[in-house]
């Protein structure tokens, strides 16, 4: 007969600890972690990136606004001031805000009718300008005034930068969630296993007598421990995936150009389902080391 | 005759409380059959326990399979426990496996794989008369079958020594006889045997043993504890 000391040779196949695999309110409050782990894990993807887009773009771009009640003057103006900044060196485009876009930046304020009902809205050029360029917006607004007295120029970060600080907070936020909710899984899975070593001591004691290793028996629990964290996290992460879906779906009928930024990418749903393998790695190892730690005390 | 296991001033102690073995001083040889006997709080299971790595003395030497069971690290304890097959008074079956599955216990756990076991556990099976109830979990079982389920998970890793506390105490006359049987034939194949009892009626029943009589933790004639029967004190 082989006297290898590590072969675990099928012991967790012939179910050596007794009961069944996933019972207990440990699979549910894995289950529950990880369903808000995905949860707080998407809201952090989606705002983490939605305020690097802004933040990318708050920095190089600005509002023109020409504020004229004559429609005419104002147009031929707005052509003016679009001709003399795609001239200067350093900016990248320059570009009419046009009025079905301008029709719904007001909607709110003013109703959809607004446009027809004749208003003087003012005229928006939107400049992008590039990133190592040196302008100052107040200097420009100076320049543009003698072709448009009424010009004012509105850096975008000066009204975006805030709101890019809120998404990032927001979003560091979520990431810690997350981390809190590993850690509060690591220790649901340590006590777990202490529990389980409880009601398992006898067996325990019995299989050390006949000549188990404590990598063996360790090699039990953590068989369980992963089967518990395979399922659990298989249905938290399922039901996180149905309200995500549900978000998006809801976030797609708002039109929203500001949510619509916010919606998880592509490139998020692998990391998202990196999440239970993640899970089931973490208490894989937090069931070993409790539970060698533990075995340690017995001789 | 080689020595398997040494004992050299071994105390045991639980905690601070009095010693609950004093001062043991004894070798048992390879392929000998020895009874442990004593009355009820003699120390004879405490004596089994550390024979069977159960606990370590809190003082002397204990050589076994020429290591120092005193400063070998845990990590090597398991080996050491594959060679030494126990019957525990209470059986310690594991309730929720069947017969077979618990006396396969030790292949599986020595890493031997389904093709090794099969054959030598329905043998075993067999061999404790157990052929039909392999199956059978250990309450459906009656306290002998029981017994006898536990000497064959004893067994079949072919221990170099079997040690048995009090394994007649759950079972009729007629079982005892039949188990001190099977004791011996293991002990012909080379098995060195250690059976505790109180029962002295059975030290008859094995010719060629020795006895180790422990009396209050110590033994009570360590010259001639050894023999069997017990040496005469000179006059």
């Amino acid at each position: 007969m082989s006297q290898s000391p590590n072969k675990a040779a099928g012991l967790a196949e012939h179910n050596v600890l007794s009961g069944n695999r996933i019972m207990g309110p440990m699979p549910w409050i894995l289950a529950i972690l990880m369903f808000m782990t995905v949860l707080a894990a998407a809201v952090g993807l989606s705002l983490g990136l939605s305020a690097f887009r802004l933040s990318g773009d708050v920095e190089h771009r600005l509002t023109v606004q020409i504020v004229e009640a004559n429609a005419d003057i104002r147009q031929s103006q707005s052509l003016a001031v679009i001709k003399h900044l795609t001239g200067i060196q350093g900016i990248d485009s320059a570009t009419a805000v046009d009025d079905d876009r301008l029709g719904k930046l007001v909607a709110p304020w003013l109703g959809t009718d607004g446009a027809e009902a004749g208003l003087p809205y003012p005229s928006l050029i939107d400049v992008v300008i590039q990133p190592d360029a040196q302008l100052s917006a107040k200097a420009l607004e100076q320049e543009l005034r003698n072709i448009a007295p009424s010009v004012h120029i509105e850096p975008d970060s000066q009204w975006l930068r805030p709101l890019v600080r809120l998404l990032t907070v927001v979003s560091w936020l979520a990431f810690s969630i997350v981390l809190l909710m590993m850690v509060a899984l690591a220790a649901a899975v340590i006590l777990s296993a202490r529990a389980s070593l409880n009601t398992h001591r006898t067996t325990i004691d019995i299989l050390h007598l006949i000549g188990s290793s404590d990598g063996q028996i360790a090699r039990l629990f953590q068989r369980r421990t992963v089967i518990d964290a395979l399922a659990s996290g298989a249905i938290g992460f399922v039901g996180a995936i149905i309200v995500l879906t549900a978000f998006q779906l809801l976030i797609e009928q708002m039109d929203s150009e500001f949510f619509g930024a916010s919606v998880l990418p592509l490139w998020g749903w692998p990391l998202l389902i990196m999440l239970p393998v993640f899970e089931t790695v973490l208490a894989n190892l937090a069931a070993r080391a409790t539970v060698l730690r533990a075995l340690k005390q017995i001789l | 005759m080689a020595g398997i296991i040494h004992f050299e001033n071994v105390g045991l102690r639980y905690g601070t409380d009095a010693e609950t073995l004093s001062d043991l001083s004894f070798t048992l040889n390879a392929g000998q059959f020895y009874f442990l006997t004593g009355p009820s709080g003699a120390g004879k299971t405490s004596l089994l326990k550390l024979l069977y790595l159960a606990q370590r003395p809190s003082r002397g030497l204990i050589r076994l399979f020429d290591q120092d069971l005193v400063a070998l690290p845990r990590d090597q304890l398991p080996l050491l426990r594959r060679r030494i097959g126990v019957v525990f008074q209470d059986f310690r079956l594991l309730t929720h496996l069947s017969a077979y599955d618990n006396i396969a216990l030790p292949l599986r756990i020595a890493g031997a794989n389904e093709a090794e076991i099969d054959t030598p556990v329905r043998e075993m099976l067999n061999w404790v008369g157990l052929g039909e109830r392999g199956h059978a979990h250990p309450p459906t079982l009656s306290g002998g079958e029981q017994q006898r389920v536990a000497i064959a998970r004893a067994v079949i890793g072919r221990p170099d020594i079997l040690i048995a506390d009090e394994p007649t105490g759950n079972v009729d006359p007629e079982m005892a006889h039949r188990l001190l049987h099977l004791f011996d034939g293991l002990n012909r194949l080379g098995t060195t045997v250690v059976v505790a009892t109180h029962d002295l009626h059975l030290l008859s029943r094995v010719p060629n043993a020795q006895m180790m009589k422990l009396d209050r933790g110590k033994l009570s004639d360590p010259t001639g504890s050894l023999r069997y029967p017990p040496r005469q004190a000179p006059s």
